[in-house]
């Protein structure tokens, strides 16, 4: 009887992104210590029931976590005035998806290919520095943008943030060069087809239109 | 973009698989990569080695790897679009149609 992650093949590539992602998650950013960092994702594991123990976060960056975490598809533009109306940047909001989303998805990954969840590293120190693309204004979205929003321009306001999230993404699907290219081979171990069926039913399932 | 990757391919495939698990994708393991993807989004630990296990039986490791792949990376990026309100692009409300789920106005561009 073969153990749960013998059944998923090794990815050295993928693995290396994640340990990049991960020591990214434990430094500094634009308005979070390394710290603070971890603390938003240990409230998303709690969130998700990946982790007993709740982090010291305020009422309201706890419940953006959980909500980001576990029903995205309740985000109103309320949830972004009310963040603000409590005194935060907006853009503090686009860097808490960012973490959250980072670590939901490498947790749905262990989860998926039967791996024990990524220990959390010590937080780095250093103090959160500004690394903002100017150029951002709120568009079609709820946040600032360079350029209309779309799922590839969704964080570019925080570059770090963007660039993070792109090298896994890469690994485990297509940059999105490729993304809309449907005549190029991936050359993965599924077709194209097969990974455009995981990705249409993982949207499904997340009430998620994109 | 299955619907778009079957067309520019001219590969079939079952659309409304997507929403019902019951159908036949028309995929190759599709069903096989349909519970898989079920068990990991819904968080579901007893059915997930059993998917898991149908899926390596059916297509081997680097299937099971790969589909978690997708999977994890859709997890993420569904997060970041609905909480940050990009809107759904217009192209896409005829298959929003076709499988029968309403996109909600707050998310009609």
């Amino acid at each position: 009887m073969s153990t749960a992650s013998q059944l998923a093949a090794p990815d050295t590539a993928a693995d290396a992104a994640i340990a990049n992602a991960l020591t990214n998650l434990a430094t500094a950013g634009s308005f979070f210590s390394g710290a603070e960092r971890l603390a938003l994702a240990q409230q998303a594991r709690f969130s998700r029931g990946l982790d007993p123990t709740a982090p010291d976060l305020t009422p309201i960056v706890a419940d953006t976590v959980r909500r980001v975490a576990v029903e995205a598809m309740k985000s109103r533009s309320e949830h972004v005035a009310a963040w603000e109306a409590a005194g935060h940047d907006v853009l503090a909001f686009v860097e808490l998806v960012a973490v959250v989303a980072q670590i939901s998805s490498i947790d749905s990954y262990r989860v998926g290919i039967g791996a024990a969840l990524d220990p959390l590293p010590a937080p780095i120190p250093g103090d959160p520095t500004p690394n903002v693309d100017e150029r951002a204004v709120t568009s079609n979205a709820w946040v600032p943008t360079v350029g209309i929003a779309l799922a590839p321009t969704a964080l570019n306001a925080l570059p770090a943030e963007k660039r993070i999230k792109d090298e896994v993404s890469k690994e485990w699907y297509l940059t999105d060069e490729f993304v809309h290219k449907y005549e190029i081979d991936p050359g993965r171990e599924l077709t194209r087809a097969q990974m455009e069926l995981v990705a249409s039913r993982t949207s499904y399932l997340n009430e998620c239109f994109f | 973009m299955l619907r778009e990757n079957s067309n520019a391919n001219d590969q079939p495939v079952n659309i409304l698989a997507v929403t019902d698990a019951g159908l036949d994708p028309l995929v190759p393991f599709g069903r096989e990569l349909v519970a898989f993807v079920d068990a990991i989004v819904l968080m579901d630990f007893d059915e997930l080695p059993i998917a898991r296990q149908d899926l390596f039986d059916a297509a081997g490791p680097g299937a099971v790897t790969r589909a978690a792949a997708v999977c994890a990376g859709f997890e993420g990026t569904n997060r970041v679009v609905d909480a940050v309100g990009v809107p759904v692009n217009k192209r896409y409300y005829d298959i929003a149609d076709e499988l029968q789920v309403t996109i909600p106005e707050h998310l009609r561009g």
